[in-house]
């Protein structure tokens, strides 16, 4: 894994490397590297934004919803409040307006019962319990005057509390009710009587229903011990238990995100209704806060692709153009090697080709003169015998100056044909041994120790001698310089593999400090004097070793002495250019 | 009739030595020095009346040797021995106070020919 | 495209002068041959007697003289060469078309001989000089003259000449003789042609064999400055 990990960033960074292979086209892969690094620079903390900005979102939309259910739950649950106060008052209104006597009238109850059931929505009946809690007058559909209460619950709660809501209740023809139930101080019985008023549950779900409910969400109302109250579209009918999953507090409004309620995560959202037994609960299933970010994802993710498109278009449009402008500028440098070679090859033929027919003049001078010279002596005296040897001497003498005339115009005519780039079948120890013939003199001048080591049976190479000849010149040039006096240079040849042969040129000299090594091949450098040399030699011979499909590699020491290694393919082939 | 005092200076030894030999036989009174620096040294001692000198010697500027044979004695004659090539300094040389000048390989008759100007110039 | 154009051009151009270098090289060694051979003569002439009779003195007289005329022909000849390779060292200059002419046909002598071609000049005696590239000019007509000496029979001639007008002048190269085919390459591709005549800001037309190129003389509005 780790291996593949490895591989992969050395691929982002160093793809030159791995597209070696691929020769020439170390552009293609320059642009791929840069296409590649832009795009993870600018793709990932895209990425992590629009990741991070979609779940953020989602969430502050999913706290806005639940926010929305709580301000429902808390507005449903003020208004059943505030429907049960203002049951309560009115019936405490009712017991205070009215005396005992007036109340427990029967007729006088139908009465104020018939009046208050227009205003009472929900009213289902209206009775007078008196302090032993026995019925005395009830006005509504069910028979129950004489009912006794005394034993319930409620009773014995609204003697004590003055006030009472109950918990929803089936009635008399088994319909949900639940009943409000208020204490009357009757002072002239020195007792007191309840008056008490049974209200259909359908008030109350009509107060649950508005929730606003979407398809798979309930709302309800339930007691403390989890008991409907109204109808559930889910969780049961009325009086059915209704699990608690969570301990309900006294007061407040409480949302909370369920990962589990009936069968899924929910909402679950409760309150407790203030002056009531009952806590109005909504279980939200439904997720419309899913929805819109599904919108928004969709438009997000095309924005994103747009984007990351045009910014990989971009991207790779503008690596085209500056690998473009590399390639170019590169080539330029190519050109201007290449001109600047011919441009030397053709003034130095020139100044070669001027400097022959000049010298040439002596010789011919000489010649002439001597010539003249015979013919002057024997215009003046025919007598051999006298001048005999003068004239064979003259003759000898004429024959060393046209001896001399051949090697300068040889001369001329090898530099010339070595202008021509010929590729052909050479021993590259006669070449060296060649050019060493050219310094001899200079390195034995300087008392400088050459030894050769040179391979036997180095396999001939296909290559152009000229050019050869002319980068070890350079170099051993370069060589004979750095030692001034004294010293050794060596010089070997050896197979490297099977397509390569090596020449290496090491002296004792000076050497090159490691921070000037890179730029040695450069055009214009040059460590000699001023008007010394044109710094163009390692520049044009890294150039003829490049075009023939070898390298010239350097290492050097300080004071230690440095080695040039030239590599040549026995084959003419292709190859890279100089490095150290 | 004075015999014409020639100096010949030239480096190349084998040219000036034979060319010096011509003149002889021809009843000139010719000399050669092959070092630049005998060149000033012989002129004062002997005092030619023509010098022919290469301009072209290694290691020494002709034009100079020129100059200081001009300053020495204004009436010695200076002919030129220029290479084909040395066309411009061979002007220059003339600028400076040179009589004439010859191209190698010489042509003994307009050696002789000039000479005999620049003798009678004097 | 140009750098292209320029690096080709070069390296055609030391292909030419490998050329001449090679027919010049090869004549001087006649001349030195002949020089040798005939000083070796006189050699054996004085090792060979007690002394000279009047003829072997004239013979020896007659070979000497023969030395220096053939002297005199090696110098002029590096003369040329020389003035040749000078024409290189200056992309502009003034110069007489008639003397960079001469120097090209001295110098190809040797090259056309081997086919016995004759090189002839007609040269326009009061042709004014121009300002240009003798270097390219040189060439250009080199490659004109080689192409012809590829497509002529032996023993043929070609005539340069040389001509003016108020406004510029005219080389001709006519040949004359018998046309061989050959598959031998040319030294300058046609494109290297059309190249350096518009370098040099002239036009070159082909009337049958022949062929005029023609430049502006200096000053002349056609001269364009590369």
């Amino acid at each position: 894994m780790r291996k593949i990990f490895t591989r992969f960033l050395n691929t982002l960074f160093h793809p030159h490397d791995y597209f070696r292979i691929l020769g020439r086209d170390r552009y293609k892969s320059l642009k791929i590297r840069i296409v590649l690094l832009d795009a993870m620079i600018s793709l990932v903390p895209l990425i992590i934004v629009v990741t991070i900005s979609y779940f953020w979102f989602q969430s502050i939309l999913k706290e806005d919803f639940r926010n929305q259910v709580k301000w429902e739950i808390e507005n449903t649950e003020q208004s059943i409040e505030y429907f049960v106060d203002g049951k309560v008052s009115a019936l405490r209104f009712l017991a205070s307006s009215y005396s005992y006597e007036q109340l427990s009238d029967q007729k006088m109850l139908n009465d104020i019962f018939t009046k208050f059931e227009n205003e009472f929505s929900g009213l289902v009946d209206l009775g007078l319990i008196d302090s032993n809690g026995i019925q005395q007058a009830y006005a509504g559909p069910y028979p129950l005057i004489g009912k006794d209460y005394s034993n319930q619950e409620w009773f014995n709660e609204v003697i004590v509390r003055n006030v009472y809501v109950s918990d929803v209740f089936m009635g008399y023809r088994r319909l949900p009710h639940f009943a409000i139930a208020v204490k009357k101080n009757c002072p002239e019985k020195r007792s007191f009587c309840i008056l008490r008023a049974t209200i259909d549950m359908k008030i109350l779900k009509r107060f649950a229903s508005t929730i606003n409910l979407r398809e798979n969400d309930d709302a309800f109302i339930i007691n403390h011990d989890g008991i409907l109250q109204t109808p559930s579209q889910f969780h049961g009918d009325v009086l059915n238990k209704f699990k608690l999953p969570v301990l309900i507090p006294e007061r407040g409004v409480s949302v909370l995100d369920l990962k589990e309620l009936n069968g899924g995560p929910a909402i679950f959202g409760y309150v407790p209704i203030t002056n009531s037994p009952w806590i109005l609960v909504a279980v939200v299933k439904s997720t419309p806060y899913l929805r819109i970010p599904k919108i928004f994802r969709n438009e997000l993710l095309l924005i994103s692709i747009l984007s990351v498109f045009i910014g990989v278009t971009v991207t790779f449009l503008m690596a085209q153009t500056v690998v473009n402008r590399i390639r170019k500028a590169d080539q330029e440098i190519e050109d201007a090697m290449a001109k600047t070679e011919q441009a030397s090859k053709l003034a130095s033929i020139g100044r070669l080709a001027a400097g022959v027919a000049h010298e040439i003049n002596n010789p011919l001078a000489i010649i002439n003169e001597k010539a003249g010279l015979m013919k002057d002596i024997l215009e003046m005296s025919g007598d051999l015998q006298q001048n005999k040897e003068k004239f064979l001497g003259l003759i000898s003498a004429i024959f060393d100056s046209v001896n001399r005339c051949s090697t300068i115009t040889h001369r001329l005519l090898g530099f010339a044909r070595r202008m021509e780039i010929t590729f052909e079948v050479i021993d590259l120890n006669d070449v060296i041994k060649e050019v060493i013939g050219f310094l001899e003199k200079e390195i034995a001048f300087r008392n400088i120790r050459l030894e050769l080591k040179l391979k036997e049976d180095l396999p001939k190479i296909e290559s152009d001698k000229g050019q050869l000849q002319q980068v070890f010149l350079n170099i051993i040039n370069n060589a004979v310089d750095a030692i001034e006096e004294g010293g050794l240079i060596e010089v070997s040849t050896r197979v490297k593999d099977k397509n390569t042969v090596l020449v290496s040129i090491r002296d004792t000299g000076s050497g090159i400090p490691k921070n000037k090594l890179k730029s040695i091949f450069e055009p214009f450098y040059s460590t000699k004097e001023k008007g010394e040399g044109t710094g163009l030699g390692l520049f044009i011979s890294y150039g003829i070793m490049k075009k023939l499909g070898g390298i010239i590699l350097v290492e050097s020491e300080l004071n230690k002495g440095t080695t040039f290694t030239v590599e040549i393919p026995i084959r003419a082939g292709d190859g890279e250019g100089g490095h150290v | 009739m004075t015999v014409t005092k020639i100096l010949l200076v030239d480096d190349e030894v084998e040219f000036v030595s034979a060319l010096s030999e011509r003149l002889r036989l021809r009843n000139y009174d010719a000399k050669a020095v092959y070092h630049a620096e005998d060149a000033m040294p012989t002129i004062m001692k002997d005092k030619p009346d023509v010098v022919l000198l290469d301009l072209k010697m290694p290691g020494i500027d002709g034009i100079e040797i020129l100059k200081a044979i001009k300053k020495f004695d204004t009436t010695i004659k200076v002919i030129i021995l220029s290479g084909q090539g040395d066309r411009e300094i061979a002007d220059e040389g003339i600028k400076v106070g040179a009589f004439d000048y010859v191209m190698k390989p010489v042509d003994i008759g307009e050696i002789i020919t000039k000479i005999e100007q620049a003798k009678k110039s004097r | 495209m140009e750098s292209e154009k320029d690096s080709d051009l070069r390296l055609v151009q030391l292909s030419l002068i490998a050329k001449i270098i090679a027919s010049f090289t090869h004549e001087v060694k006649n001349h030195l041959a002949f020089i040798k051979e005939s000083a070796g003569l006189v050699g054996d002439i004085m090792e060979s007697r007690k002394s000279l009779t009047k003829q072997d003195i004239q013979q020896s007289l007659n070979v000497l003289q023969s030395v220096k005329d053939q002297i005199g022909k090696t110098s002029d000849l590096c003369n040329y060469l020389n003035r040749f390779a000078h024409r290189m060292d200056k992309p502009f200059s003034t110069f007489g078309v008639n003397e960079t002419l001469e120097e090209l046909l001295v110098l190809l002598h040797k090259l056309s001989s081997q086919k016995r071609i004759i090189l002839e000049r007609d040269f326009d005696k009061n042709l004014p000089a121009i300002h240009s590239d003798p270097a390219k000019l040189q060439f250009l007509i080199f490659c004109i003259i080689e192409e012809k000496l590829r497509r002529l029979d032996n023993n043929s001639r070609i005539i340069v000449k040389s001509a003016h007008s108020s406004e510029s002048i005219t080389i001709e190269v006519i040949p004359r003789g018998n046309s061989v085919e050959t598959v031998e390459e040319g030294i300058c591709p046609h494109e290297i042609c059309q190249y350096l005549i518009k370098q040099l800001g002239g036009s070159i037309s082909q009337e049958a064999e022949e062929i005029v190129v023609t430049l502006p003389v200096a000053g002349s509005p056609l001269h364009n400055v590369p």
